[in-house]
């Protein structure tokens, strides 16, 4: 769930800042979407393996 | 203040393959000048070695403090927008400056400065098409950061952190409607620019010895966030508030914190003498504990209403 901030934009018409605003709710919609479904996995994994004593590798276990 | 019972710096998450250090990244130990480089909290897109902890951070949070930063992200898009044809001329960039900073307090700022931007302030890669950084400084709530480190406080500074950029989006509209091209930086995630440089530049405070800015009004219980702009104003000096003297000896944050991340003595630091924290230690426990804030908690200067009366303390001990 990384943010990316928004490229020079300064001098677009309406239509297009419409349509960057369409691109920016998508993407806050798959941000949400990440945090509630892989992130909830996530969380869950962790607790998991912390309940056994095993550490949560991030840079394995994230997408396992 | 103190922080009872912190978690112990012992972690259930790792790397099996550690990145880079953090610190080398960083420039610890390199005599050389150069820019800094983003480590964390990195919104330019570019593949980080912390990039896998930097995602379980967001990932482990809390519901509060994703909230805010998912609105954040939404305002953010304001951040920059159509200049007005007309553009008022500045015959007084002191007396311009002055109403700047009036306009950023009536949105709510707490603090503001002004600085020309220079290159340690941008990060290594990155230019901006700007002459100036407006830098806005918004207190946290206190009776929220007492909890750190504890998801209260994660909350309240994502809170902080939405409301100081929305100041700073509405300031950078101000400006674009006077006919002047500005853009609103917010934070926590950078691209461009380091505030914490620009706004010791632009007389908001000194480096402490945790690593962040101390001002004399909020000690270090604030957020930043930065307008950069064309419009003619007047700077601002770096100030002495006496946060050097004091650092020098005080201990406080140093024995508080749980990793024991913040180095008691200054460090070379691409080629600059200063304060730095042990980003490998830091990060796991900041990471632990959705954000930590203990250091800059528990720091003398942050108690409320203590900063002027050390400042003045602290600068009358240097009278013969």
């Amino acid at each position: 769930m990384r943010t990316i901030d928004s490229s020079y934009s300064g001098q677009i018409n309406r239509l297009e800042r419409l349509k960057r605003d369409v691109r920016l709710l998508w993407r806050i919609a798959r941000m949400l979407y990440s945090y509630l479904v892989e992130g909830h996995r996530i969380r869950k994994r962790l607790h998991d393996k912390e309940a056994r004593g095993e550490i949560f590798y991030v840079d394995e276990d994230l997408h396992a | 203040m103190r922080v009872k019972n912190p978690p112990p710096a012992k972690y259930a998450f790792g790397y099996k393959r550690p990145p880079q250090s953090g610190n080398a990244i960083n420039g610890l130990n390199e005599p050389e000048k150069r820019r800094a480089r983003h480590v964390f909290h990195n919104a330019t897109g570019e593949s980080l070695p912390w990039d896998a902890l930097d995602e379980f951070f967001s990932q482990i949070n809390v519901w509060g403090v994703v909230k805010h930063m998912l609105a954040n992200v939404w305002q953010m898009r304001r951040q920059e927008g159509p200049v007005a044809p007309q553009q008022v001329q500045v015959d007084d960039p002191a007396a311009m400056a002055r109403d700047i900073k009036q306009v950023a307090k009536n949105l709510g700022a707490g603090i503001v400065g002004i600085t020309e931007i220079f290159d340690e302030a941008l990060y290594e890669g990155h230019e901006v098409p700007y002459k100036y950084a407006i830098v806005i400084g918004l207190s946290m709530d206190r009776s929220e950061m007492e909890h750190v480190p504890h998801e209260r406080a994660a909350v309240e500074v994502m809170r902080a952190y939405r409301e100081v950029s929305r100041i700073a989006i509405e300031l950078s509209e101000h400006i674009r409607d006077m006919g002047w091209p500005a853009r609103a930086y917010g934070n926590p995630n950078s691209t461009d620019i380091l505030h914490i440089p620009l706004a010791i530049n632009a007389g908001l405070g000194e480096l402490g010895k945790h690593g962040s800015m101390i001002s004399k009004e909020y000690g270090s219980n604030f957020r930043l966030a930065t307008v950069l702009t064309d419009l003619p104003l007047a700077v601002d000096a770096p100030v002495d508030i006496g946060v050097q003297d004091l650092c020098a000896t005080c201990q406080r944050c140093v024995l508080d914190c749980p990793p024991q991340a913040i180095f008691p003595t200054k460090q070379i630091v691409r080629g600059e003498e200063k304060w730095y924290v042990d980003f490998d230690k830091c990060i796991m426990y900041f990471t632990k504990t959705y954000g930590c804030a203990i250091c800059i908690e528990v720091c003398p200067w942050s108690e409320p209403g203590r900063g002027s009366w050390l400042m003045e303390t602290l600068l009358a001990k240097r009278k013969p």
